[in-house]
């Protein structure tokens, strides 16, 4: 195989890369180009390389390292915990809690339920330092859960919750990843704008003893998260039987 | 007989009347959740039971699965019968292939020294699931009988396994990323769009990285599963 200098470009986006662990607003674009020693053209492909691969932001101009919330891929499904929310920082709005008939088949499937079903529809946002994170709707089957529809989730924990009513843990989920578009409604909640792209999350949650408990539909934005996973020992994977 | 058991023998006859020919994919356990109306972990103890038997093959793969087409990196839904050589490694298209200096980024994402050399591999790869962009940095020092002609014979995880050290643990890590000009043009999507970014980071046994990969699939038709205990 052939031997290649690096490019320029690609120079410059790599040291960024590095500078960006320890710096959180970045210098003029003139001191840069000379701390690295690339000209202004070069630093500006650069930066705009690493603009859409959101390492970095433009906040009013300013050009910052974005951080970014890691949520580990294999967590326990309940957000709260995922975004160590725990803190005083953080709150969870309820807009709307209603019942609902089911709408998709796949809904249906998952909480093993007929058309005549009703299930509790829970939407919610949480932010953290007064910033959105995230928008939620949440789905449960208003037969199993009905004191649910009662409790006013401001501030409250949804496994919380229905552990605490119900005695009911989740123990296993699936979590499907996928990407939409900001609409208005969404944008607007977010504070991002319009056709942003989200993280899709939907997650069907069930208890130990296989019975579903709650389906959540959840958006995040895209710019402010990334997903992480840790795993061991790949080549002899296999799933934990319990 | 438990419940297992029973459906482990069920389509081990399934296999053995030929409704489940050799090389040809099982229902994913999901599917088979449902069909069977029994827990995962029901369905994962008779699949384990067929594995013994070596009636099906798993095959390797751990992380984000794409969803719901059979990937060939996907445990969860790979649970099939399927043998290695029949793995389609549909049209892949080298772009890029050269030995660089590792520079200052990689030598500490590596643990190498900045003037040492890796090999950068880029291809496009296309299949039912669309095209998937793919880069990989490999010390040369690692994988010094490196040959770019293997990525169509072997998975990604065996080709990072091919090298000196042996690959034991995986960091993983999905962004959402905007297509640039070039990566717009590979993915035929418009320039801006979104795009799923996995950066894996791949282990020995110590937890010295060994080599990294980077995927890029457009985001607005790709969805990936997580299952979690």
């Amino acid at each position: 195989m052939q031997y290649k200098d690096i490019s320029s470009v690609k120079q410059a986006e790599e040291k960024l890369l590095l500078l960006l662990h320890d710096i959180d607003e970045f210098p003029s674009e003139r001191k840069l180009s000379e701390k690295l020693g690339v000209s202004r053209s070069v630093l500006r492909s650069a930066i705009q390389h690493l603009e859409d691969e959101n390492e970095l932001v433009r906040i009013n101009g300013k050009l910052k390292s974005n951080r970014m919330i890691s949520i580990s891929m294999l967590g326990s499904g309940s957000m709260t915990e995922e975004l160590q929310m725990d803190n005083k920082d953080s709150e969870v709005i309820q807009f709307s809690k209603e019942l609902v008939n089911v709408s998709t088949k796949k809904t249906k499937d998952f909480f093993k339920i007929n058309d005549d079903s009703k299930l509790i529809k829970l939407i919610r946002m949480r932010k953290n330092k007064g910033l959105p994170i995230s928008y939620e709707i949440a789905y449960m089957d208003f037969n199993r859960f009905p004191k649910i529809l009662d409790v006013d989730f401001d501030g409250k924990s949804l496994y919380k919750t229905i552990d605490k009513y119900y005695s009911i843990k989740v123990a296993y989920g699936r979590e499907e990843i996928s990407c939409v578009e900001a609409d208005e409604k969404k944008a607007g909640i977010l504070e991002i704008p319009v056709g942003s792209p989200l993280f899709k999350v939907s997650s069907y949650n069930y208890d130990a003893d296989d019975n579903p408990v709650e389906h959540t539909d959840q958006f995040l934005a895209g710019s402010k998260f990334q997903y992480q996973l840790h795993a061991t020992n790949i080549f002899d994977y296999k799933e934990d039987l319990d | 007989m438990t419940l297992f058991e029973k459906i482990a023998m069920e389509l081990s006859e399934q296999i053995s009347s030929g409704k489940y020919s050799v090389g040809e994919p099982l229902p994913n356990e999901s599917d088979l959740q449902k069909i069977y109306e029994v827990s995962r972990t029901t369905v994962r103890k008779a699949i384990d039971m067929l594995v013994e038997e070596k009636l099906v093959t798993r095959k390797k793969g751990v992380g984000l699965f794409v969803a719901p087409e059979i990937s060939n990196q996907n445990i969860l839904e790979m649970t099939g019968v399927m043998k290695p050589e029949v793995i389609q490694f549909n049209k892949q298209q080298i772009k890029e292939e050269y030995l660089r200096q590792a520079g200052d980024y990689f030598q500490e994402a590596l643990g190498m020294k900045s003037s040492e050399l890796v090999y950068y591999v880029s291809y496009l790869q296309s299949d039912n699931e669309g095209i998937t962009k793919e880069v990989l940095i490999l010390p040369l020092n690692k994988y010094p009988d490196f040959k770019v002609s293997s990525l169509k014979v072997l998975s990604i995880m065996e080709n990072m396994n091919t090298g000196t050290q042996k690959i034991c643990d995986l960091d993983q890590n999905l962004q959402l990323v905007k297509a640039d000009h070039e990566l717009s043009k590979q993915l035929e999507i418009e320039h801006g769009e979104p795009v799923f970014k996995i950066s894996n980071k791949y282990l020995d046994v110590d937890g010295t990285p060994v080599s990294i990969e980077y995927r890029y699939k457009s985001a607005m038709n790709t969805k990936y599963i997580v299952d979690f205990d």
